[in-house]
């Protein structure tokens, strides 16, 4: 089986509290993983998350030097399928907006490589080394709701999301299966714009498929 | 393409405390954004007295004086399983 991208959940607030709790509906499967995108002002930290109580673990944490948007990118092996509760706890009330993007794949084994472009100017234009089959998934931080776009691997992508955290984070998924090596991204505001890549790598075929081939 | 929900929830002070409730979905963007509209004004409000809310010489509530109901596309999904919601076909209803 291949890498799919199961449900995806979007979540904005104001949290006046030191937990953001939203719920995401995780489809289930084989290998099958939680990934989640936390951002919002740097003037708050993030303790950790957790799906269903269970703790995710951090795979990057960056804050931008223009905006001071703290981004953070987390992920669950094996979450528990259904409706459930995505948990984000805070060192202090945020009261500015946190957005989370939480999405589920199967047939996947985690985490790869990540990217954070952090330099002023649009649009800005980098690459991240993936594996094959891999997906990515990218947000932007612009200062404005305009002139946005995400180019992965030269491919324009769909926004999936477009939150106003006092500035613009927007996010877009890859094509699937892409081949391994150098991907170029690309993304653009009609501000300064920054963008954070996250590689969601293809779980390896199972040792009975390889038997299979070699018969 | 796959169906987005964009759900549509208010914020009110409820016991003197901000509470967020889900009012129904809209299914395109353009309308989420148009619901949106003083969730700007909110989140302008807060960066600019957050300071002050932190150290509790200013309370939420002075924005809610003005603007006792702000409506935010708070929620984008691609199932609404479970969440007991109506499509809004009206936006002039969020008042």
């Amino acid at each position: 089986m291949s890498l799919t991208l199961g449900n995806k959940t979007n979540s904005l607030s104001t949290p006046t509290i030191t937990t953001k709790t939203f719920a995401h509906n995780n489809g289930g499967g084989s290998n099958n993983y939680l990934f989640l995108m936390v951002c919002t002002d740097d003037a708050t930290s993030y303790v950790g998350a957790t799906y269903n109580g269970v703790a995710m673990t951090l795979v990057a944490e960056h804050t931008d030097s223009v905006y001071s948007e703290r981004i953070a990118y987390y992920y669950l092996a094996s979450p528990a399928t259904g409706s459930n509760n995505v948990v984000v706890t805070f060192d202090i009330e945020p009261y500015n907006p946190v957005s989370c993007e939480a999405f589920s794949y199967s047939d996947c084994a985690g985490a790869g490589n990540t990217l954070f472009d952090d330099t002023a100017g649009s649009p800005n234009t980098g690459s991240i080394t993936v594996s094959a089959n891999s997906q990515i998934f990218g947000v932007a931080v612009g200062g404005t709701n305009a002139g946005k776009n995400i180019t992965i691997n030269g491919s324009s992508r769909t926004l999936e999301f477009t939150n106003n955290v006092y500035n613009y984070i927007y996010g877009a998924f890859s094509a699937s299966g892409l081949s391994a090596g150098s991907i170029s991204t690309s993304v653009a505001n009609s501000s300064d714009v920054m963008g954070y890549f996250i590689e969601i790598k293809e779980a390896a075929a199972s040792s009975t498929q390889g038997l299979l081939l070699m018969i | 393409m796959s169906v987005k929900y964009y759900i549509i929830s208010k914020i009110e002070l409820v016991d003197s405390e901000p509470a967020t409730t889900a009012v129904g979905y809209v299914l395109n963007e353009a309308e989420a954004i148009q619901a949106s509209a003083d969730y700007n004004d909110y989140v302008q409000w807060i960066r600019t007295n957050r300071s002050d809310l932190i150290a509790g010489s200013t309370n939420i509530s002075e924005f809610f004086n003005t603007t006792p109901k702000v409506y935010f596309n708070n929620l984008t999904v691609d199932t609404i399983e479970g969440l007991g919601l109506s499509e809004i076909t009206d936006l002039n209803t969020l008042v």
